[in-house]
């Protein structure tokens, strides 16, 4: 892989990550860990507030992204860099980024098998 | 005695200089006179000197004795004021100098713009009758007045030229009868009931009369004196008729007097002639010239055209718009000529314009006045459009690369994170590569085939962990 090649696929994550920040935030810090501390997945809760619209517009964009290289943990890596205080709620249970990666994944699954 | 030229042969026998009163004394004249007439002479040059050295002929003015050449004393030689013109009027009135001085004199004692005094001053000092109404119709003609009732008499003379007898008792004579104009400007002036000298026809006529002299004549003092006459103008339409093509239609002309002087125009028959040009001051006459050179002046109601069945029917014109350096610019050509356009080479910089025909909103072409298309300049639209269009492609551009700008501005960080990480990730595969490198090397035993590694230890042999052959330093280094 070429440099640039990599350099793309690190910025289009960067993107992601961002992107998922700026939906998930407004929520609270507080409430987002909670949630955390609960077990509840903040990416399910997350979804259930979205449109089919824009789950499907969702299920595509991610689709693209792992298409080209960036994996879902590589964007919740990098969402924890941007906002550090995301880091600890995401190591706050065990296995809770595994199961987080595992309900995304589901997520785009379930828009393949339709 | 006492004419110009008599003092100019006064002079012509002397060698040397000679006052003015020994000259007037020898040329049997006035000083006073003598002094004006030897200041026409210095004029044009017949005599030189002054009143104070005294006069001498020149060559010149010998020359014109010897040529017995009568001087002419024109108005330009008279002096503007009004003593110069009454002198000049006595001149040409062939009043005696010596009369003419005195009477003059007495004039200007009054109002010389009253007739009645002077013709009271003509009487008192003896004026000759003949010489007297000459002298009193001049200068009357020149104040522009008419002859004054009181004097209606003495001025005209009937009663003496006439016997007298008609005149007795009727305020205006039969001959008189009419005679109500004066000419002042070249136009007819009603001066009063018998007053006048012409009637409003005789005044008319003569008046155009006037007008095609003085047309004809050309310049009268100097210019460049070729004046036409009408021969002239009827032996040029001669020679315009001689190239004529035999059996087609005759021409007619006509002489039309415009600022820039006379101008020949060719009537084309059916075309009307406008014969008082709008914004003139006053109509000139015309004169129109036939194919067979006859004159005749023009007047409103005369029909002009070619005599029937005199040739064939105009010749057909192509009429081409052509779009110049100059505009647009109409020309016209006999049909049937080969036109050549000059259209400009390609690529030699302009834009070869068709003319546009305008079309009106119910989409039916415009025409003009004569009935003929009406055509558009399309070049500055074009121009314009061009112009928009460039704009709008230097907008988008300028727009698209600010956006192009915002858009880094905002990603920056993303950028700079995704630079780093990818830097990041390419030294740990390249940190990889160099720990397999360091992986101890396989070998192949060449007698059973088995791949084996060597232990980083210094050795001097090594054994095939399968079939046990041995194998040297120098074996293992070579393969």
């Amino acid at each position: 892989m070429s440099f640039m090649a990599r350099t793309a696929k690190h910025f289009m994550a960067e993107k992601a990550a961002r992107a998922y920040l700026e939906e998930i935030m407004p929520a609270g810090l507080d409430n987002l860990k909670a949630l955390a501390e609960s077990g509840r997945s903040i990416f399910a809760v997350y979804l259930s507030t979205c449109s089919d619209e824009k789950k499907k517009k969702m299920r595509g964009e991610l689709a693209a992204l792992l298409k080209s290289g960036v994996t879902i943990d590589m964007i919740l890596e990098k969402a924890a860099r941007q906002q550090p205080e995301i880091k600890p709620i995401m190591e706050s249970m065990p296995n809770y980024r595994k199961a987080e990666i595992d309900r995304i994944m589901d997520f785009l699954k379930e828009g393949l098998t339709r | 005695m006492g004419t110009i030229n008599d003092a100019l042969k006064a002079l012509a026998g002397e060698q040397e200089m000679i006052s003015t009163s020994a000259l007037a004394k020898k040329a049997g004249s006035t000083e006073d006179t003598l002094r004006k007439q030897l200041s026409t002479l210095k004029g044009k040059g017949y005599v030189d000197g002054n009143s104070k050295e005294g006069w001498i002929i020149t060559q010149e003015g010998r020359d014109s004795l010897e040529r017995q050449e009568k001087i002419p004393v024109t108005a330009k030689d008279v002096g503007a004021d009004t003593e110069s013109k009454l002198n000049y009027y006595g001149q040409l009135a062939s009043v005696s100098p010596d009369i003419i001085l005195a009477t003059v004199e007495l004039i200007m004692s009054g109002d010389p713009e009253d007739l009645d005094h002077v013709w009271r001053c003509m009487t008192e000092m003896d004026v000759p009758m003949a010489a007297r109404r000459r002298w009193f119709n001049l200068w009357r003609n020149y104040l522009k007045q008419g002859i004054p009732p009181t004097l209606k008499e003495k001025v005209v003379g009937i009663s003496e030229e006439a016997g007298g007898e008609e005149a007795e008792g009727a305020p205006v004579s039969g001959k008189d009868k009419g005679r109500d104009y004066i000419i002042a400007d070249d136009l007819p002036v009603f001066v009063g009931a018998g007053a006048g000298d012409f009637s409003l026809k005789d005044a008319k006529d003569l008046i155009s009369i006037r007008a095609i002299r003085s047309r004809f004549a050309g310049p009268r003092d100097g210019g460049s004196g070729q004046g036409w006459s009408i021969k002239d103008i009827t032996d040029l339409v001669d020679k315009i008729n001689e190239k004529r093509v035999e059996g087609a239609a005759a021409k007619l002309y006509a002489l039309e007097q415009t600022e820039q002087g006379t101008v020949l125009k060719e009537v084309t028959p059916g075309t009307p002639l406008n014969l008082n040009p709008p914004g003139g001051a006053k109509p000139q006459p015309m004169l129109i010239i036939d194919a067979e050179g006859v004159v005749q002046e023009m007047k409103p109601g005369l029909r002009v055209g070619a005599k029937p069945g005199s040739g064939n029917p105009p010749a057909q014109k192509i009429t081409l718009v052509r779009q110049t350096d100059k505009g647009m610019v109409k020309e016209e050509y006999p049909a049937g000529e080969v036109i050549i356009l000059n259209n400009p080479a390609p690529g030699g910089g302009g834009i070869p314009l068709t003319p546009w025909p305008a079309f009106g909103l119910d989409g039916k072409p415009i025409l003009d006045s004569e009935g003929k298309p009406v055509f558009v300049n399309l070049d500055p639209m074009l121009k314009m459009l061009g112009f928009q269009a460039e704009q709008r492609r230097a907008d988008e551009r300028q727009s698209m690369l600010s956006g192009l700008v915002k858009s880094a501005r905002e990603n920056l960080p993303d950028i700079a994170a995704a630079v780093k990480a990818a830097v990041e990730e390419a030294g740990k595969e390249s940190k990889g590569t160099g720990a397999q490198a360091n992986t101890p090397q396989g070998y192949k035993c060449g007698e059973c085939g088995t791949i084996f590694t060597i232990p980083n230890i210094e050795f001097e042999k090594v054994a095939c962990p399968k079939c046990r052959h041995e194998y040297t330093k120098a074996e293992v280094q070579a393969a």
